[in-house]
């Protein structure tokens, strides 16, 4: 009796977690599908976010200088009418724009409100100023010290735009932490479409049966692409959970260190600041230094360096400098030193070849996430394996439909293609957004009042207005085929506005040295064809598939339903797996 | 194909419970698990490692907790792993 009970309970368990992953992995998808999406496509251009930003400016390709006399710029700040003395001034580039930036946070205790009311208007203006936040871009020429355009705060880009809405930034104060939930139910989602899939899952993976009907296409999609990008869904899933969430390190490090900053030493050593001990001290000149620094790597390696000066003035003074290197030797490429000013000694110094476990483990972190370790190419793979990553999540929310049009559920039928209407007019109709921004971004011209709120309001507002539009019609042929032809036109006119406008025709500008413009203009070239053909060629598919579904999926589906209820657990395991029909056994 | 219902929870009350142990439980115990690796072990590594570590220990508790069939249990588990952890920190702290 007891060795034949323990066969049925181990395969009912084995069943109830089947079911119990079945359902997690179908409710946790859908409850996250939008924002994922979202995430995803928003993400996949936000890789390319420095050459939409240098596309939108008409910035040629240009690579900074690492000669630059420190010295004379820190008199040149002080000429501004900045307080130097305990200041930490970075002075840094993002990348090839050849733009050198130069800024410092107003010293923490510097402000006091009360010596404020003591001061004349004029003089609190000035005191203001003089202790304030400094913003400058530097020409390494001349030594002109120039306000960054959007004089309060960082510049107003497309590129930044797209950025901030792929972690949700437009969201007031959620908006990062909703990120981080999302991945980290998204990672759950993973790991629980693999459980659900594993037995079958080298099978599943050569399956694409395109003659089937419409759920096993879906099906078949959902699982062999999902397979295809689980290393990078995987990676971005873990990755995106710690950018989202890494205020959980507070907690963490207070109960471990009793003090936060510890863990900025750990991740970040370079970030690491000086406490001003209050006596002014001579320094060594800081130009000799960096060059020191930056003697052992050949200059056009360095694709962006960050110089701090750290307590400027004070007998703690340090300074610590940072460059990423490129090459195709070192993954991390991360160079560091750091030289006490007072005497010029060097305290610590990590070379760029160094990839212990201590200096390289974050800096894989960001890599693998920003993609910044391959060019251009390895970002085009990067951008198509999120591209893919979106179709997983759209036929994933197909499937869920696709198997709620069944007449079980037809007291839900309303409800079921109202959401389902929501849910791809709100994921579809960010590509023609996208696309949208793009052109506003060069009609509008750059000095214009208000631009950028005006971007805003268009690209949010056609965005909504789309997610109404496919309310409104609830076809999800029509909506998925609206948006790609409104993508495709916007798409393609794009690299022609950008000609006629700026004279920067796609044919011209990598001659001229624009290489963003050029890759810019020619991606959207692709990526708008791409897009046509999938707009017009999925229709015949589409179409007829529905017409057999019509036809043939009633009398077939309704017995295989009935037959399930009849038949013993144990022969009924064979049928069920996702997608797999039980004719085919 | 939805999942067979026979198999899910039925009380909306037990379903909801799971869903907290699995997010809120999950975080405090990833949190605990990385606070107790530092103290005992090496707090550096710790840090270091944690942009990995952290989600992957949250996932396998939010799998661990649908994995086990009765949420009493689950929240057994939580309890017993936080309560565990809370001791140790406070008597390394003290």
């Amino acid at each position: 009796m007891k060795k034949e009970e323990k066969p049925t309970e181990q395969r009912n368990s084995k069943k109830r977690l089947y079911n119990v992953f079945f359902n997690t992995h179908t409710v946790s998808g859908i409850v996250i599908s939008v924002g994922l999406y979202v995430i995803f496509l928003a993400g996949a251009f936000a890789l390319f976010k420095m050459d939409i930003n240098n596309w939108e400016i008409n910035e040629p390709e240009k690579h900074f200088t690492i000669q630059i006399n420190y010295d004379r710029l820190l008199d040149e700040i002080a000429k501004e009418g900045h307080q130097m003395y305990g200041r930490d001034i970075n002075v840094r580039t993002y990348e090839n724009n050849g733009k050198i930036y130069v800024y410092s946070n107003p010293p923490a205790n510097k402000i006091s409100t009360d010596s404020l009311n003591t001061l004349s208007r004029e003089d609190s203006i000035q005191y203001v100023h003089a202790t304030g936040r400094v913003n400058y871009v530097l020409n390494p020429e001349t030594y002109a010290l120039t306000t960054p355009d959007g004089s309060k705060g960082p510049e107003q880009r497309i590129g930044r735009l797209l950025t901030r809405l792929h972690y949700f930034h437009q969201i007031p104060v959620i908006g990062l932490w909703l990120a981080g939930f999302v991945s980290i139910i998204f990672l759950f989602a993973i790991i629980t479409g693999v459980i659900v899939h594993w037995k079958k899952i080298i099978a599943n993976f050569f399956t694409f049966r395109l003659k089937a009907s419409i759920k096993n296409l879906w099906t078949d999609a959902h699982t062999a692409l999902g397979i295809l990008g689980l290393p990078f869904q995987l990676m971005y899933a873990v990755t995106g959970t710690f950018f989202g969430l890494s205020i959980i390190l507070v907690p963490v490090a207070m109960l471990v260190f009793g003090d936060v900053n510890k863990t900025t030493e750990i991740l970040l050593p370079e970030r690491k600041t000086y406490e001003l001990l209050g006596k002014s001290g001579d320094q060594e000149p800081v130009t000799p230094l960096v060059e020191e620094a930056f003697a052992d790597i050949p200059e056009e390696d360095i694709t962006r360096f960050h110089v701090m000066i750290k307590s400027l003035g004070d007998e703690n003074a340090h300074l610590t400098t940072v460059a990423h290197t490129h090459t195709n030797e070192d993954f991390s490429g991360k160079a560091t030193a750091t030289y006490k000013l007072k005497d010029g000694s060097l305290v610590s110094k990590e070379s760029h070849e160094d990839s212990s476990f201590r200096t390289a483990s974050i800096v894989y972190f960001l890599q693998l996430h920003f993609g910044n370790f391959g060019g251009y190419f390895l970002k085009s793979i990067y951008f198509l394996l999120a591209v893919i990553t979106c179709f997983v999540i759209i036929s994933g929310v197909m499937v869920w439909l696709t198997a709620r049009e069944k007449k079980a559920y037809a007291h839900k039928a309303k409800f079921n293609r109202n959401v389902g209407a929501i849910y791809l007019g709100a994921c579809l109709g960010l590509y023609p957004a996208i696309a949208l921004l793009f052109i506003m971004a060069k009609i509008l011209p750059l000095g214009m009042e208000g631009r950028f709120d005006l971007i805003n309001y268009v690209f949010f507002g056609f965005w909504l207005a789309y997610t109404i539009y496919a309310l409104f019609i609830k076809n999800y042929f029509v909506i998925n085929k609206h948006a790609l032809v409104l993508a495709g036109v916007s798409g393609l006119a794009i690299p022609f506005i950008n000609g006629i406008i700026t004279g920067l025709w796609f044919w011209k500008s990598l001659n001229m040295g624009y290489v963003d413009s050029f890759f810019v203009d020619v991606a959207w070239l692709c990526l708008s064809l791409i897009t046509f053909t999938v707009a017009f060629k999925a229709k015949p598919i589409v179409k007829r598939k529905v017409i057999e579904q019509d036809t043939s999926a009633l009398p077939e589906e309704i017995p295989v339903q009935k037959k399930n209820k009849a038949v013993l657990p144990g022969i009924k395991e064979k049928a069920p797996v996702l997608g797999i029909k039980p004719t085919q056994a | 194909m939805p999942a067979n219902k026979k198999y899910l929870l039925k009380s909306g009350w037990a379903r909801a419970s799971k869903v907290i142990a699995a997010i809120l439980g999950g975080l405090v115990v990833s949190c605990a698990l990385h606070v107790l690796f530092g103290l005992l072990l090496d707090a550096e590594i710790m840090i270091l490692s944690i942009w990995f570590t952290f989600p992957i220990t949250w996932a396998f508790v939010i799998t661990l907790v649908y994995w086990i069939k009765s949420p009493w249990k689950v929240w057994g588990m939580i309890a017993s792993i936080s309560l565990m952890a809370s001791v140790t920190i406070y008597l390394i702290k003290t």
